[in-house]
């Protein structure tokens, strides 16, 4: 429902009425005359009714504020403030520079061993074919920001994360966030292997190099990055049902069907278009579920 | 005459008496307004800074996926053929990020499509709602400014989330839960924004009244508008029922991508009706629906 149509409760419409009039009160500048030859200031009748109904209005505040501040009170409850205390709120800088930490590389052990679990259950396993295909995925990564559409990443990206991506892109150009840049991976290497009943996880890490630059276009603000040649890493997480083996084709980092083996050709919904099997669903093959990048 | 001026006299006195009582109630409306305010904002402050050396002093625990989800899930799929987790697990991706898109923007359709009508009553669809609201509110005061005056917005920037895992099912119940963990990112730019963002996430009292200082000084100097940010970041469990009883229809996950009605592709991962007839969207994950939001600690 458009905003401008909706009806809010008795205390918000107060509300609104007080900042209409509030807007108007303070509307043109008091200090220039309303029509040429006019009188300025506090001798416009028009502009001192205008200054008196603002101050009256300031004054009278509480009574168009409280109504709505008691009415959330009460609707909120006394738990919501003990649930609000444990949202993880940060701001400023911290917010900024804390959103996207990669997490620490375990020791080169502990990615062997679990690269070698997977490898002992599925003997097509290749750790190259997943560190390459991460490669590749980054330079769709960059084209679907900077265009603002996800539909490149489809071949790659789980349904949960693909619908997730398209919805942020949308997101951020009705909010007038643009991206412009041009970047690419310039090495990759799995930082993390994981496996539970359900699912085996690969985590990649690319290290990336070129520029990027976020804008907010309606006030011509740059919200993060700048021109300048930068390098950052960003890590990329494959995961699979356990039980999944590689198919002889290569599957989809060797962008083949991994249910027919056809050159692979998706629909939105990430079904292969000869033999409609959905194949970005994480049963069959590797997918995209998640995509981390550095704060910067 | 004598009764003109008695007539007068009582006249004056109910004005006097009037502006008194109007004196009253507007400086008593100032008190309670600032009483509740202050009250919100140090109790929160409080609890927030409490729970935050408590977390310093006593890590939490980890919790962990039920040992038996294998059983479970083969038993889910000998009673329901076509149940399978990977949907519940592509929902709450979209659903976090659909929360994020209703507090930022304060469009709520996309959000009021997935929830089961008893999330309303949760604490995080409390929170959705009034957050929804309130931006809402905010952006029909931005219209109504001066062209090209706007000068306050918050913007969705960036949402990263780790990969949900199936934490428990159980299909006796029709209830899943699945655990998330996600950062969202807002940019906000505004005249004292640094100060708004810090009263946000202000853990004492000194630091919330140095914020709140801060804010309104910028404000008030109707100075140019500041860049600042606000993150929310954390691990959630998700909780999604279904009507008992109910058994997955496989058509549901491909009848999401054309509108069945028309055969337009829905290009848009926020819309609920298709652009061209109007006609509802189907859900994706058939008849399940987020119920609940618990934060794990």
């Amino acid at each position: 429902m458009p905003a401008d149509r909706e009806k809010f409760p008795l205390p918000e419409r107060l509300f609104l009425a007080y900042t209409a009039v509030s807007r108007w009160a303070t509307s043109g500048s008091i200090t220039s005359p309303d029509s040429l030859g006019g009188r300025r200031g506090c001798a416009n009748p028009f502009a001192l009714f205008k200054i008196l109904l603002f101050l009256l209005i300031i004054l009278l505040l509480p009574i168009f504020v409280l109504p709505m501040m008691l009415v959330r009170l009460v609707e909120s409850g006394r738990q919501s403030f003990r649930y609000g205390s444990s949202v993880d709120i940060t701001a400023g800088d911290e917010a900024r520079w804390g959103h996207g930490i990669l997490p620490p590389v375990p020791g080169d052990a502990v990615i062997r061993s679990g690269g070698a679990a997977i490898a002992n259950g599925d003997p097509g396993f290749r750790v190259t074919a997943l560190t390459d295909w991460a490669v590749a995925a980054t330079a769709l990564n960059c084209q679907s920001l900077v265009s603002g559409d996800a539909t490149c990443t489809r071949t790659f990206m789980a349904n949960g994360l693909y619908r997730a991506h398209q919805a942020l892109l949308e997101l951020r150009a009705r909010s007038e966030v643009s991206c412009a840049g041009a970047w690419r991976a310039v090495g990759a290497a799995v930082v993390g292997v994981t496996r539970s009943q359900l699912v085996e996880e690969v985590r990649v890490r690319v290290h990336c190099e070129g520029w990027r630059i976020e804008r907010h276009e309606h006030s011509g603000l740059t919200l993060r990055g700048g021109p300048e040649v930068a390098s950052w890493s960003e890590d990329l997480t494959f995961a699979r049902s356990a039980g999944a083996v590689t198919p002889a084709s290569g599957g989809l980092p060797a962008n083949r069907c991994p249910s027919c083996g056809a050159h692979l050709d998706l629909d939105p919904g990430g079904a292969c278009r000869y033999c409609r099997g959905v194949v970005t669903a994480g049963n069959d093959d590797w997918v995209l579920v998640s995509w981390q990048r550095e704060p910067w | 005459m004598v009764s003109g001026m008695v007539l007068a006299a009582g006249a004056g006195n109910a004005a006097r008496s009037a502006v008194g009582v109007l004196v009253v109630v507007v400086i008593a409306g100032w008190a309670l307004m600032f009483a509740v305010l202050f009250g919100m904002l140090i109790y929160l402050t409080v609890l927030r800074g409490r729970r935050q050396s408590r977390k310093r002093m006593e890590p939490a625990p980890a919790f962990s996926a039920d040992p038996n989800l294998p059983t479970v899930l083969a038993q889910a799929r000998h009673a329901d053929p076509y149940f399978d987790e990977q949907l519940l697990l592509d929902a709450s991706q979209l659903i976090c990020l659909v929360m994020f898109a209703a507090m930022s923007t304060g469009d709520e359709e996309a959000i009021r499509y997935l929830v089961a009508q008893s999330f309303w009553s949760t604490f995080f669809g409390r929170y959705t709602r009034s957050s929804a609201r309130s931006a809402r509110l905010q952006r029909i005061q931005e219209q109504g400014s001066r062209a090209g005056s706007r000068r306050q917005a918050r913007l969705p920037v960036d949402y990263q989330a780790l990969a949900p895992e199936l934490i428990s099912l159980d299909l006796r119940q029709q209830r899943a839960c699945i655990r998330v963990s996600f950062s969202q990112l807002r940019a906000v730019v505004a005249p004292g924004a640094p100060g708004q963002t810090a009263m946000a996430s202000a853990t004492s009292l000194p630091s919330l009244a140095v914020s709140f200082g801060g804010a309104m000084s910028e404000r008030m100097s109707n100075s140019v508008p500041g860049l600042s940010w606000l993150s929310w970041a954390g691990k959630y469990d998700l909780v999604f029922t279904r009507p008992p009883g109910t058994r997955t229809d496989p058509r549901a996950a491909i009848a999401n991508r054309t509108c069945s009605s028309c055969g337009a592709t829905y290009r848009s991962e926020l819309a609920t009706t298709c652009a061209h007839c109007n006609t509802e969207r189907p859900v994706a994950w058939d008849t399940w629906r987020l119920a609940d939001i618990a934060v794990v600690e």
